[in-house]
Parts: C-alpha cells; structure tokens; sequence
C-alpha cells in the first residue's frame, strides 16, 4: 500500500480505542494490523485514500468500504470474517486520508500463504474448504450479492476444526439489481487471475450471477489442490492472461492429483468452466456429492 | 437412456406392442390425437403390459397461435378445456401466462399420467424476442404453479423452439445461462426443436434438423441441463436419440408417421396431401438412416451389417412388411443404439458415436463403390453433418 501510515503514528491515532497495534499485511489499498480493543485481538484495516484522485475515484473507494461493511452485516455466518467493535472512521495522519475500521481477528494463515509452501491438502479438507464456498455462495446468493473477488489470499485457513476456512474481503461485492459500483475503468472488478470469464463482457452487469463465484471458488480450489494456477502462464502479460481466461481449456485437476477422488476433480473442473450454464447451479446437488466423497 | 413412443394419428396397437417388445419405455400422448376421456383405459392397457411405463401427456398449447386460423389443422385439441386460441400480445402479461399453466395443470392433473408436462409457447427463430421472453415466463412459472395444486409428480416445463434458434450462439449461450439457474425450477424440460415447413414425407435424416449447429445445439441443450440435474425428454428426436443420450438426455421419442419423426410447425397448417402412402422403410443402425425394401435387400449381399441383427428383422424378410411394423421395427433400432453408445462416461460415449458416424460414413462409400445407388451427395452431408456435430458439441461443452 502506498503511504502506509507510521506504526507509532497510527497507534497515536487510535488510542484509547485500539492498543498493541502490530502490522499484520497489506494490499493496494489497504492494510491489516492486529491489536486489542477492549482487550480483545481484532483486526484493524486501514484503507488510504489517495489526495490526487479525482472526486468520482474516491466515491469509488470510499464506497468500497461503505459496502463491505454493509455486505458482512448481512453475511453473519462462519464462512465470512465478522465485524468487530471499531466502526467505520476517517483520520488523517501527516495529511494523508485514511479510513480504519475493525474485524474480528482470525487465528490463521491465508491459502496464498500455503501454496507458496507448497502445502498439500488431503482430501478433507479440499472437502472443508468446497463446503465453505458453496455455503459462502449460497448465502451472498440469498443477499442478491456476489463476491467477486474468491481467491486463494482471500481465504483464510484457522487452527479450528469446527470452522477450518473463512472468507475475507467483500470490498468489491456486487449487489445485484441496483448496484452502482466499479463502473471506474481504472478500478478492476475482480483480481484477473480468478475472475469469471464472463466478467470480460462488457455488458457483464445485465447477467452477472452467482456462477462467476462458483468459477473463483474453483479456480482456488484448483491452485490449493495442486499448487498450480490452471490457466495463468509465468511469462504471460494480462491480455494473455485475460485471453486465456477466455479461451483456454484448463487441464483437468485429476492430472495434478491422480490421488484425489476423479468425483472430486470432476466437480472442481466442472466450475472452471467458461460458461456459466456448465457450471452446477444447485447448491444442494452440490453439497450433496461432495458430502457423499467425505 | 429411454425411449418414448411420440404419440399421433393412427395408434391402433402399436405402443401396446413397443411394450411388448420392450423397446420403448414410455409414451408421450399427444392431446390432439388423444381424447381425454381415453387416456385412463389406455395407460391401464399399457400398464398391464408394462408397470414401469412412463405416460406422459404434451399438451400441445405452442399450437395456440394457429387456433384462430381458418386453415388450421389442430384435431382434437379444441376439445381440452386449457387450450384456446391466444394472440402473442396476449401473453405477453403474466397474468395471461399463470392462467394457462393454472388451466392447464387442473385439467391433466387427475390423468393417469407419470408426470406433468407443462403447456408453453414456440420460439420460432431466435432467443433474444418476444416470443423467448414469453417462453422464459412459463418456464419460471411452472414450477410455482404446479406446487399449488398439492400434486407431487415431476413437472416438466416444455421448451418448444425451432431450429434457428439454435445457430445464434451467443443469444441461445444467454438463455442457456438463464434457465440452468431459475429460483424455483421445474422437474425437467420436454424439449422440442422444430425444422422449417415439411409435408408427410420428409425423414429428419433430410430435413432442417440436420445441421451441424443445430444437433450440437440440441446436444448442449441436454448437457447444461442434465448437469444441473434436470431431467430431460426430447419430443421427436428419432435418430438423433442417441446423440442427446450421450449429451446427458434422459429420453427420446419417436413414432410411426414422418411427422412423429421430427417436429414441424406446419402440422398445424392444413396441407395440399394425398396421392399413395410413403414407402415402408427398414431403420438400418449401421447406415444411421431408413432404406427401402428393396434397398436393403440389394445392399445386405455386399455388407450384411446393413441388417441390425435383431428380433424385427425377421418381418421383412419375406418382404415389404405391414405397415405398423415399420415403427416397431425403428424402436427396436433405436432403443438397440441407446443401449450401446449411452454410458455414464461421456467421453467414452461421444467416442462410440464418432466411430458409429464413421462406420456409417465408410458404409455409404463402399455401397457406392459397390455400384449401388445411395444418393451420395445428400447421404455425405447427413454423415458431415452428424461429424461435426459431434465435435462442435465438444468445444461448446469444453469437454
């Protein structure tokens, strides 16, 4: 993230309302601290809005946070990282906008973080971590929202079996019929590698469904399972990559891990295809099948 | 995969004795040749012949825009209490729509049927029009209202369009993605893809049917809808059964007349006909196609496969055989192909149908070879068409 804010300054900040303030992550725009607040461990998410934006950029940004929190009101189940004490505010430190508030902290890494490890899953827990997103999905269905942004550093891995994997960040989560978010050109509605081939038509808002989710989630679970992202190519630039995206036929997952289950490969697969009418609808069916593996 | 025996003029005892032969495992009635009062005797009969018949009853309400046609040719279906003539404009409310599937579902509901089909309009040429978005309706609809009537059957909405919907890829790639994901869906879908205007005589094997885009369309019809677990019957597929079983199709239908072979609209328009009957024909497996008498028995001297090597054969051999054979005989042939190339694995499947077009292909050559006349030209592009059906399938299912 760029300006991120000095760690004393923002302790000098929140004082009061946050102590023990530790630096956890950062993205494009935001970053992740840990500390207390009434003596208990949350996440604290600093979002920095850029001065030189133009008036429409920072609606976009600030509106971004505006739903996020709006979208985890609604998505209170285990699947989704909860709201914690500190509401929404704007501070300035050494002249530089930025928003913070707080989620409940969560015990645990990301998957990005366990593929670089080249962690391995077995097959309980890709069965976990399926069940998670269809049940994420079906609850971000039944709020006529989408995520948008499924992806392996979105998704974090606890040291709780009862809860084993948690979704993060519904900053860019679409609110079908009536949204008015990202129609900035220079705001990606999605991280490219995970997102829905359908999201490249321009017209993509007129029909954009819950597929496009189930198509990130497969992707995710593809690269957790194997290690390997199913279409990007190390040297390949966006255009290629988005080509790809569009294009190209993934190898099948079963390749990477004979190992596994040809059941489980064939429903991973199954939701990385380019057209949403090949991926399954029915959330039940699914549970059922994958439930039938475990 | 099942087949269905697709019911019309002329029954006489010809289903019975599909049951008989145990190659057909249901029946789709059609409600312009069967009267409702008839129904019940006649599912008894077929059920002391076979318990696990499937009957099913096509309430033929796509034909509702001919009813007020002085030249319409729509037999008993005024008779039925749901079905009245209807303008476009009229449908175009909800209203007018829930009160067709309400009419509808509270007349065949005390049938003797095994499921429901539901009543629903013809989408003529493409996805993106008026008539699409009223089809779409019914659909939405079906299940809805079917659930009021306290009946636990499965419903199945009717999806009635004509060939050239299928060719634009992108509208029908958009209605696809709309019906595999309604909020309350239907049981399954009776799909019924119709060519342009025919007469008595034309076979589906020369028709508008037979397109690559077209097949390939049909097939992705089944798939997209088989993998998100709806079941689907296709009305009038003939030949083209055992592609929409391998693409994931839960029955076929086909009957005795050339109209019972393929779906025309234009069977509801009055016609100029007459003159002799159309010849008998023997449905040969390995040519995938319907030859004449005397053709089979000049073509089995240089390939005796051209024979199916099954039960009904032996009715033509002492020649041309009675008529009501001919579609015992096409069951047979069919349900024969189901039972070989339809397996769980659809890529071991679609393979089996390549090497069967194949098979086909090589045939026709060495009978022209032969000398023997086979109409080559027409007979290339079927097996083409069939050819790169399959593979257009293929790439449209990423499989």
């Amino acid at each position: 993230m760029e300006h991120l804010p000095d760690l004393e300054q923002l302790q000098d900040s929140l004082k009061a309302k946050v102590d023990n303030l530790l630096f956890v992550d950062q993205g494009g725009f935001k970053a992740v601290y840990k500390g207390s607040v009434q003596e208990k461990p949350e996440a604290i998410k600093v979002v920095y809005i850029p001065s030189d934006i133009n008036e429409e950029d920072r609606i976009e940004l600030i509106g971004r946070v505006t739903r996020e929190i709006e979208a985890l009101d609604k998505c209170k189940s285990p699947e989704f990282v909860q709201l914690g004490s500190l509401p929404p505010e704007s501070i300035n430190i050494n002249g530089i906008d930025y928003i913070i508030y707080s989620e409940k902290f969560l015990d645990g890494e990301n998957l990005r973080s366990k593929i670089r490890e080249n962690y391995k899953p077995d097959l309980s827990e890709l069965i976990q971590l399926t069940v998670t997103f269809l049940k994420a999905i079906k609850l971000l269905k039944e709020n006529d929202l989408i995520h948008r942004d499924i992806k392996p550093d979105n998704t974090m891995k606890l040291k709780s079996n009862e809860r084993p994997f948690v979704i993060l960040d519904l900053g860019i989560a679409f609110k079908i019929h009536g949204t008015e978010l990202t129609r900035n050109p220079r705001f990606r509605p999605g991280t490219l590698l995970y997102m829905a081939p359908e999201m490249f038509n321009p017209r993509f808002r007129e029909s954009l469904d819950y597929r496009s989710d189930m198509y990130s989630a497969g992707i995710t679970l593809f690269e957790y399972a194997s290690g390997v992202h199913p279409i990007r190519k190390r040297a390949d630039d966006d255009f290629t990559t988005m080509y790809r995206i569009i294009r190209s036929k993934p190898q099948p997952l079963s390749t990477l891990r004979p190992d596994l289950p040809s059941e489980f490969c064939k429903i991973v697969d199954q939701l990385t295809k380019k057209l949403p009418a090949l991926r399954p609808a029915s959330f039940e069916r699914l549970l059922k099948k994958i439930k039938e593996l475990s | 995969m099942k087949l269905f025996a697709q019911h019309g003029y002329g029954p006489g005892d010809k289903i019975l004795n599909g049951f008989k032969d145990r190659t057909i495992d249901g029946v789709i009635f059609s409600a312009r040749y069967e009267k409702m009062e008839k129904i019940t005797s006649d599912a008894e009969n077929i059920r002391s012949i076979s318990s696990e018949a499937e009957i099913l009853l096509d309430p033929e309400c796509y034909s509702c825009f001919y009813a007020h046609q002085s030249d319409a040719k729509l037999g008993g279906l005024n008779g039925w209490p749901y079905f009245f003539s209807q303008r476009r404009s009229q449908l175009e409310t909800s209203e007018a729509v829930e009160k067709i599937l309400t009419d509808t579902f509270d007349t065949v509901v005390d049938l003797p049927l095994t499921s429901i089909v539901a009543p629903n309009i013809f989408i003529p040429r493409s996805f993106n029009s008026i008539e699409a978005v009223i089809a779409k309706n019914f659909i939405r609809k079906t299940h809805q209202l079917f659930e009021k009537t306290g009946d636990k059957r499965n419903v199945f909405a009717t999806l009635a369009i004509g060939r050239d919907t299928l060719i634009d890829q992108t509208e029908f790639e958009a209605f696809l993605n709309d019906i595999t994901a309604l909020d309350n869906p239907p049981d399954g879908f009776y799909i019924i893809v119709g060519g342009g205007v025919t007469d008595d005589r034309t076979e589906i094997t020369s028709s508008e049917i037979i397109h690559a885009d077209v097949i390939a369309g049909w097939m992705m019809l089944n798939y997209t809808l088989s993998i998100n677990g709806f079941k689907v019957i296709n009305g009038f597929s003939d030949i083209l059964t055992p592609f929409l079983g391998c693409a994931g199709g839960y029955a076929g239908a086909t009957g005795w007349w050339s109209n019972l072979r393929m779906f025309s609209m234009s069977r509801y328009i009055n016609a100029v006909s007459g003159g002799r009957l159309p010849t008998i024909r023997y449905l040969s497996n390995t040519l995938l196609n319907r030859i004449t008498h005397s053709e089979r028995r000049a073509f089995v001297k240089f390939i005796p496969e051209i024979n199916n090597g099954l039960p009904r054969d032996k009715d033509y051999e002492a020649g041309e055989p009675d008529r009501k054979v001919e579609v015992l005989q096409s069951w047979e042939a069919i349900s024969h192909l189901n039972n070989k190339i339809v397996v769980s694995d659809i890529n071991e499947s679609l393979q089996m149908l390549e090497d069967m077009v194949n098979r086909a292909e090589r045939n026709y050559t060495n009978l022209a070879g032969y000398g023997l006349p086979v109409n080559r030209e027409a007979n290339r592009e079927y097996m083409e068409a069939l050819m790169i059906s399959i593979q257009t399938f293929r790439r449209n299912a990423e499989i």
